[in-house]
Order: C-alpha cells, then sequence, then structure tokens
C-alpha cells in the first residue's frame, strides 16, 4: 500500500479503483533478507559455474569421465523407487546432458542427499521402536481400515488407537480458538511445529499464554521451519522467546550457502499439549489462517485434535525430529503414555511423513484410501499435482462410477502453481471428476475423504509434500469425523462454483506452454 | 491498543473517503465498532479506518465469509461507479474522431482540389456526426440503465449479506 513519495507526500490520489482494502502488514526485512541471501547464493553458482568451465578446458578426458558417471547413475535411477515418470526423465536428462547433468544429480538425488540424515533418523527409530506396544490388528472389522493400519504400522511404526477421541475444525478460527483454550489448560509439557511461524494476534495471544506457562514450570518447546517462517519471525522476536524459557528451533536453517537440502521443507502443523492433546491441520501460525489478515479472500482451513493414548504418535514424531535438531538424547518415556482412555471411537492413526521414510507414506496412503473408495472421493487441497499413477487411479475411479469431487480455491496464492492445478483438474473432468473452485476464497484444507475414511492434515496433493516435505496427518476411520468432514464438504460447495467445460480457464499460450513444462518436471521439485 | 489485542480482534481498512460513512454502517453490522478514524499518510482521497470486534463471538466462521463476500461486492461497485459508460465513450469517441477526420478531409478537398468530393466527405461526416448524436445518448441511456442494474443488484446483495450477519451476530452480549 506505501508508496515511496519523495517528499510530495499526501498530493495525489490513490488511483485504485476500490471502495476499500484491508490492511495487510509485510515486513521488509524479510525481503531485504531474501535479497542477501539470493545474491550470495547466486555468487556461489557463478564461481561453481566458472569452476567448472575451467575443469573442462584443462580436463582432456572429462567428457568420457562424465559420460561413464552418467551411464553409472541411470543404471541406479532405473533401479531406484522412483515413479515411472521420473525414471525416465532422469535418465533421458542424465544422456543428453551428462556432461554436467550428473552433477544435479548427486545435489538434487533425495536418497544421496538425505542419505546422512536417514541414518541419524534410523538410529533415533531403533532406540524408540519398541516404546509403543505391537497393535492386535485382528480387532479391526474393516478389512479395508486392517490394510491402512498395517501399512501405516509397518512403515513408520504408526500405531492405531480405537480408544482415543477426534474433532473436526472446519476453519482456522476454530481450530486455533480450541487451541488456546487448551495451551490454559497446559501443565506438564507444550510442543508446537510448525512451517509458518509469524508475528502478529495469533502469535501474540499464543505467545502470551506460553510466557505464562513457562512461569508455571510448563516445558515449552517450538520447532519451525525457517525457510517458511523466513521474513515472518524477526531475530528480535526469536531472541524474546528465548529470554523467556521457550526452547526454539529451526529446522533446515536458511544460510547463504549453496545447499539444495533447502528444498527439504518441515511442512507439519503440530500442536501437542501434557501428551493428552494434540492438533494437526492445514493451518500454520499466523494471522491470514484466521482470516486476521487478508491476503488471498476468504481463508478456508481444516484441522483436527486428537485426545487420548493416539496423541503418543505424535509426541514421538515431534520429540524425533527434535532429538534430530537439536542432536542430544531426548528421553520419550517421561512425554509418553499420559492420555486419557475413551471408549471405542472408531479408529484414529495420527502419522507422519517425510524425506527420512524410505518410501512416501503420505502419497502411498493416499493411493491407498482412493483405491479403497467405491462410492465417493472428495478431495480439498490448494495445489493439486498428482504423478500419473494418483491420476490414474483417480480417472479408473471415475470411469467405474466412484463420485470425485475436487475442490481448488479461486484465488491463488502462487498464480503458477494455480495454473497447473487447474490444468490437471480440468484434464480430469473429461472422465467425470467434478471440479469446484471456492468463490473468493483460498482453499487451504487439506482433506481427502472417501466413504471409508478420511485422511486430515497438512498433505497437499501435490509431489512437493509427497516427496521433498515433512507432513503430518491423521487418518480417521470414525462415523461422527467423516460426517462432521462430509458436512464440511457441503457447506463448502454451497460456496463453490461446479466449473463445467464452457468455464475452463483459457490461459495464454505461454502459461499453458509453462504448465506443461512445469508438469513434466514436476517428479524433479 | 496492546491490551485489547487478547480480547479483541482489530481491523484496519484503508477507505475512499466518500465511502466512508457506508462502510462504517456495513462493519457495524458484522459487530465490528469504529475506534479510530485518520487521514492516509500517503493519499489524499484516503482515510484510514480502525475497528475493534469481540474476539469470541457467536457464528466468526460464517461471519468472516460473508464479510470478505460483501467487501468483494463493495469494490466491484466502486469499479462499476467508476467506469459508468465506457461502451458509449468509446463508440462516441472514436466516432467523433472520425467525423473530425472526414469534415477535415472534405474541407481540404473543398479548397485545394475537387469540390464534389469535398462536400460528399463533409457530408458523410455530418450525417454521422447527427446519426452518432441521435444514438450514443440513446446507447449511453441503456448502458448506464444497465450499469445502474448492476449496482442496484449489488446493493441489495450488499444488504442482504450485512441482514445476514446482523442475525448470525445475534446478540453481542449474549454468552457463547
Amino acid at each position: 500500500m506505501k508508496k515511496f513519495s519523495f517528499g510530495f507526500n499526501k498530493i495525489r490520489k490513490s488511483g485504485h479503483i476500490f471502495a476499500l482494502k484491508v490492511r495487510t502488514e509485510s515486513n521488509g526485512l524479510g525481503v531485504l533478507k531474501t535479497f542477501i541471501v539470493l545474491l550470495l547464493i547466486a555468487l556461489q553458482g557463478l564461481l561453481l559455474i566458472f569452476s567448472y568451465t575451467y575443469f573442462l578446458q584443462t580436463f582432456k578426458w572429462y567428457f568420457i569421465f562424465s559420460l561413464c558417471i552418467s551411464i553409472l547413475c541411470c543404471i541406479y535411477v532405473m533401479s531406484s523407487d522412483y515413479n515411472g515418470q521420473a525414471k525416465s526423465l532422469w535418465v533421458m536428462f542424465l544422456i543428453s546432458c551428462f556432461s554436467f547433468a550428473y552433477i544435479i544429480y548427486f545435489l538434487s538425488d533425495k536418497h544421496i542427499l538425505f542419505a546422512r540424515s536417514r541414518m541419524k533418523y534410523n538410529r533415533i527409530y531403533d532406540k524408540i521402536k519398541d516404546l509403543q506396544p505391537t497393535p492386535d490388528f485382528s480387532v479391526i472389522t474393516d478389512n479395508k481400515a486392517k490394510a491402512s493400519c498395517k501399512y501405516l504400522y509397518n512403515a513408520g511404526q504408526f500405531v492405531f488407537h480405537t480408544n482415543s477421541r477426534a474433532k473436526y475444525f472446519s476453519s482456522g478460527v476454530q481450530l486455533f480458538d480450541d487451541i488456546l483454550q487448551e495451551l490454559n489448560n497446559a501443565s506438564s509439557f507444550i510442543f508446537i511445529e510448525y512451517y509458518i511461524i509469524a508475528e502478529g494476534i495469533l502469535f501474540n495471544r499464543i505467545f502470551n499464554i506460553l510466557e505464562q506457562k513457562v512461569k508455571q514450570g510448563v516445558d515449552v518447546r517450538i520447532i519451525y521451519d525457517d525457510m517458511g517462517s523466513h521474513g515472518t519471525l524477526k531475530r528480535k522476536t526469536k531472541k524474546k522467546i528465548l529470554s523467556l524459557g521457550i526452547k526454539l528451533e529451526a529446522y533446515n536453517r536458511l544460510v547463504p550457502i549453496f545447499n539444495i537440502a533447502l528444498n527439504l521443507r518441515d511442512h507439519r502443523k503440530l500442536v501437542i499439549i501434557d501428551g493428552k492433546v494434540a492438533y494437526t491441520g492445514g493451518a500454520n501460525l499466523a494471522d491470514e489462517y484466521i482470516n486476521e489478515k487478508r491476503l488471498h479472500g476468504y481463508w478456508k482451513d481444516s484441522g483436527i485434535k486428537i485426545e487420548g493414548l493416539a496423541v503418543d504418535n505424535f509426541t514421538i514424531s515431534f520429540l524425533t525430529q527434535w532429538q534430530f535438531i537439536t542432536k542430544k538424547d531426548v528421553d520419550f518415556i517421561p512425554f509418553l503414555y499420559r492420555g486419557e482412555k475413551f471408549e471405542d471411537n472408531g479408529i484414529i492413526v495420527p502419522f507422519v511423513s517425510g524425506p527420512n521414510y524410505l518410501y512416501s507414506i503420505a502419497q502411498n496412503i493416499y493411493l491407498s484410501e482412493i483405491a479403497n473408495a467405491t462410492e465417493k472421493i472428495y478431495i480439498m487441497t490448494p495445489y493439486f499435482v498428482p504423478d500419473e499413477t494418483i491420476t490414474n487411479l483417480i480417472i479408473n475411479k471415475a470411469r467405474a462410477g466412484v463420485d470425485i469431487k475436487i475442490i481448488l480455491p479461486e484465488i491463488a496464492d502462487k498464480k503458477f502453481v494455480y495454473i497447473v492445478s487447474r490444468n490437471n483438474a480440468e484434464k480430469l473432468m473429461q472422465y467425470g471428476v467434478k471440479l469446484y473452485t471456492m468463490s473468493t476464497s483460498f482453499v487451504h484444507s487439506k482433506v481427502l475423504l472417501t466413504e471409508n475414511s478420511a485422511i486430515i492434515g497438512s498433505i497437499n496433493m501435490d509431489l512437493r509434500s509427497f516427496n521433498q516435505q515433512f507432513e503430518s496427518a491423521v487418518y480417521v476411520n470414525n462415523s461422527s469425523i467423516l460426517q462432521d468432514v462430509n458436512i464440511d464438504f457441503d457447506n463448502t460447495l454451497q460456496h463453490s462454483k461446479w466449473i463445467k467445460d464452457k468455464n475452463k480457464k483459457r490461459n495464454k499460450l505461454y502459461f499453458r506452454l509453462l504448465a506443461g513444462l512445469f508438469n513434466l518436471i514436476s517428479p524433479f521439485m | 491498543m496492546n491490551s485489547l489485542i487478547y480480547e479483541q480482534d482489530i481491523l484496519t481498512l484503508y477507505v475512499k473517503k466518500d465511502k466512508v460513512q457506508q462502510v462504517v454502517q456495513y462493519y457495524k453490522n458484522f459487530g465490528w465498532d469504529i475506534v479510530k478514524q485518520t487521514n492516509n499518510d500517503w493519499f489524499i482521497d484516503l482515510m484510514d479506518l480502525t475497528f475493534a470486534r469481540q474476539s469470541k463471538i457467536k457464528n466468526k466462521d460464517e461471519l468472516q465469509l460473508l464479510q470478505i463476500y460483501m467487501e468483494e461486492k463493495l469494490n466491484t461497485q466502486a469499479k462499476l461507479e467508476n467506469y459508468k459508460a465506457p461502451k458509449s465513450f468509446m463508440l462516441g469517441s472514436s466516432v467523433g474522431l472520425l467525423v473530425l477526420f472526414l469534415i477535415i478531409i472534405g474541407i481540404i478537398f473543398i479548397t485545394k482540389s475537387s469540390f464534389v468530393l469535398g462536400t460528399i466527405f463533409v457530408f458523410i461526416g455530418i450525417s454521422i456526426a447527427i446519426f452518432v448524436m441521435i444514438i450514443i445518448p440513446k446507447l449511453y441511456k441503456i448502458e448506464k440503465l444497465a450499469h445502474d442494474r448492476k449496482i442496484r443488484i449489488l446493493s441489495y446483495q450488499i444488504q442482504k449479506i450485512c441482514k445476514r450477519a446482523v442475525m448470525l451476530l445475534g446478540d453481542r452480549n449474549e454468552e457463547i
């Protein structure tokens, strides 16, 4: 809103054709920091290119050497667990640009890039593998739910719970109102893990409570993603938080060094209170998520609260991440087995996903739930960039007569990704998939609902969420939650436009070309 | 202001000066009370309005959604008011230029070469001018009517949203 006026204040009209505009604060420091970091990274990139060119001129046999390395990389890629599209793209790239493609491959392959980190995670997992009892799957009568529970347990030791309770929230306001209430009741520990923590009204409200709780002797630990919270959390504020006695740690600290690992993000949204209550969902700790700040129209979000022993799944995940970041041994036992035992409420499995696991848990559980659906598949997501496996599965399900509805935002937060998402979703319309966009809103909820189950959490329907990001979610097979999620879908649909063929977005040619290119390289990202 | 943060929501708007009263009234329906009203630091036609509302209110979600719908409609309305008859204006100005061109060409022909050709040009120019003088006001009228209708519809929709907001808000003193 504010513009440089060079001393000629208040002599001109705004020129904007609007009646009103809601003020949204922006942080100038964030812009400066971004500029400095990008500049330093660009300088290092240039240095790398110069070194490479020099190396190329002095070493005669380089081309043969690079060709051999590229062929070895191709063999490795073909035997890896990448999907077909990613494999063919990598092989094509490695062969056609063999003189430098293998360097990019070494820098960006998550198996190589994350190998050391995964070893560290595995050491933690070995230590904690017996913390939770082996579940008895025979108590699950529904075979589809049993398969999903078995998968989640085998993939990441996520135990299913039937004696825990869950509550669905259809907006950020409802979610954070409940979080604030529960934070007031905390007596032992509070663990918070967010992708974005931004100063503002919500931040002040939460930190006001946390300050009081620390004074009462409550152990408060916070993990934030340094990239996500970059420009939203000032250094001064971080110092203040630390001075209060709150333990604050950043995941993947943003440093001005050329490092592709910065592409990995902690996208989880977790609040764990006393090991009795836990929350996850799409909303970050920032004002736009509760519509106190207006960025892209109405901000539609969702979340889920779990109570009982199921909270332990999240507590273990948080402490694992904490131990990984701080590199200090953590005693998990004092923080576990605190949840109340409720009457049978259906199956609840809190789970996390991330590059630390060998396979993409998020993608596989989405695949499994979509494959299991026979009546309906409802998806609410801000970004829709699935790989060909999910796309083909959705097409097959639509052809089999399953009612498939996808709700996307009407307003884009990232215009380019939005165009790609719309393109991908519109392509499915010809097979019978119904596409909706929520009017004047940005849908940030990440919910998958079928007739059997719901997955509510931080997982976007895109390859970044599936492969590059740490995510958190809850698998539920509880009739009352399914009903609540269904009601939320119905309400959202009432405020949404059904996109039919004639309303298809006609994008400019260069956008369509770029979208095609983006889809092509999406497995790399 | 700081102590308010925990119990009250604060909303700051940049509003066109001629819309201030209307906006204050509309926001009242959503439970927002005006607490500060100052001139904008940068633009002479804007005012900064700060509103406050109890943080915990009934049906906050739906109220927020309706408020955003209302904001969008208010801005669309303002946009329509600014461009009352763009089609007739465009047609009028382009045909006016054409008429001017024809008459000038005609006069040049009359004075320099062919009197007949020049007269034809001037005649065509004047004929078009007369035709346009008859047609443009009508077109303007039709367009303005359509615009006014759109503005009226938007006003009606805003009123409807406000009524719904008042209903959702209920008695503000009522315990949630």
